[in-house]
């Protein structure tokens, strides 16, 4: 149990942030329906909180890739 | 000397110019004054002048319908065609083939043109621009990457929208082979993944906006496969990429900006509003969940045998009550109808009688009516409204 909650962490933090985004939205609107059994509602809050911290630190862990190429080279060939 | 009619002449002159090379083929500067259009045949009749003189000009409507711009008093031009002799009126003439704008006036009518004509083609069409991502992936800069303009949108870029991705590629922005070089740019963006791409001026102090206005690079960035934001950055002509671009950034910065529309700081707050949400549906959830248990255990309690026996002893308590109510109120009915009776049966009672001066006679016990009943020495007893005596009778009548 332990291991694969580990594991599922590490599955959304290599995630791309606009998807992990994107489940946090549609997890905040299932929860806001309301009629879900309780069970459900406690899990669903857990995953929300779970991804909204995985969603902050991939937004503070982010720093801009950048990769320059010179495109006259393959014309000048 | 030999005389010859006016039409001789004319005819003469026609042909010496016909036959003079330097009249024919030749390109006439100045500038276009009383220009006419004939609404009918559509040939143009106007004068060319400079400063000292002017030459008379027809076009006809064959090569004036190949004019991509209408000639107008004032324009500077340059006119190609033949001097001729119009022998009905003795006069000469240009007549025109083709006008080209001169000078500045030159490149901006081509530019109008050129715009016109893609416009025409559908290029600048506003049911083409597609919405920018939201959220790119990965931007696409292509500009010069010598010059300011790609590090001020790496500096918006890294502020803005670190979790993205930059692919600059190094284009040549001026001269010859500028457009070529702008095209390519934007076609190894577009197999590298973009999902936007910038193209830009290198930034410098040069105007020099031609590669920008190349019908090349516009057909580039309009079959460009992902949105493209144009930042050519110039204030007050608009350029053709300008035109094609699905958006016009007036610098790069402002292209970086419209490129990150979604900022990091705005995600902050989308994920804190996110949290605050959740919290208040699980609050919502729970306050509404305990309302729903206590109208249960309510209802459930109502039923139970506890209170079932409560209500009974209070339904008991009820009765007693009604009954005690009931019967003093019978009580006190009947107390005044008893007193009533008491009084008529005072009333009625012997003693009044005997108080009035009747008395009674008894035997021993019995009550005497009859004196028959009686024999001399009998002793009876007589009852007065007040007292009574013993006697005995003396003599019967």
């Amino acid at each position: 149990m332990q291991k694969s909650r580990i594991n599922g962490d590490k599955m959304e933090e290599k995630r791309s942030f606009k998807k992990n985004m994107t489940e946090l939205n549609r997890i905040v609107t299932e929860l806001e329906k309301g009629d879900i059994p309780l069970e459900r509602a406690v899990e669903l809050y857990g995953e929300g909180v779970k991804l909204s911290a995985i969603c902050k630190k991939q937004l503070s862990e982010a720093k801009i890739k950048i990769t320059e190429v010179d495109g006259n080279l393959p014309s000048e060939k | 000397m030999p005389v010859v009619t006016v039409t001789q002449l004319n005819k003469y002159l026609g042909s010496v110019f016909r036959g003079d090379r330097n009249l024919q083929g030749i390109m006439i500067k100045g500038e276009i004054s009383n220009f006419v259009c004939h609404y009918k045949s559509g040939h143009m009749y106007f004068t060319i002048k400079d400063s000292e003189s002017a030459l008379k000009a027809v076009m006809f409507s064959q090569e004036a319908s190949r004019l991509k711009f209408l000639p107008e008093d004032g324009m500077s031009i340059i006119a190609s065609g033949n001097i001729v002799v119009y022998e009905r009126d003795g006069v000469y003439q240009i007549n025109v083939r083709d006008i080209i704008p001169d000078g500045k006036g030159k490149e901006t009518a081509a530019l109008e043109q050129l715009k016109r004509k893609l416009a025409k083609e559908g290029i600048f069409d506003t049911a083409h621009k597609r919405p920018l991502p939201y959220m790119p992936k990965k931007i696409g800069v292509v500009t010069s990457l010598s010059g300011a303009a790609v590090r001020d949108i790496i500096n918006v870029l890294s502020r803005r929208w670190p979790i993205g991705e930059i692919y600059a590629v190094n284009a040549i922005v001026q001269g010859q082979s500028a457009p070529d070089s702008i095209c390519s740019g934007i076609i190894s963006a577009e197999s590298a993944g973009c999902d936007i791409i910038i193209v830009g001026r290198g930034g410098g102090s040069s105007e020099d906006l031609s590669a920008f206005n190349s019908e090349k690079v516009a057909y580039a960035v309009y079959n460009c496969k992902v949105p493209v934001i144009s930042a050519v950055g110039h204030e007050t002509d608009i350029s053709i990429t300008d035109l094609a671009a699905d958006m016009r950034a007036p610098t790069p910065s402002a292209a970086a900006e419209l490129a990150a529309a979604v900022s990091v700081d705005i995600l902050i707050d989308k994920i804190a509003v996110a949290e605050k949400r959740m919290k208040n549906a699980v609050d919502t959830f729970i306050s509404g969940t305990e309302e729903k248990i206590s109208s249960v255990s309510t209802r459930l309690s109502a039923r139970s045998p506890e209170n079932q026996l409560k209500l009974t002893e209070e339904r008991l308590e009820n009765l007693i009550k009604r009954y005690k109510f009931t019967f003093s109120a019978y009580l006190e009915r009947n107390e005044s109808k008893v007193n009533e009776k008491i009084r008529t049966l005072e009333s009625l009672s012997p003693l009044n009688v005997l108080s009035r001066g009747y008395s009674l006679v008894y035997r021993g016990k019995e009550l005497v009516s009859k004196a028959d009943t009686l024999e001399k020495g009998d002793i009876i007893s007589i009852r007065f409204g007040e007292g009574g005596i013993d006697a005995e009778i003396k003599d019967k009548w």
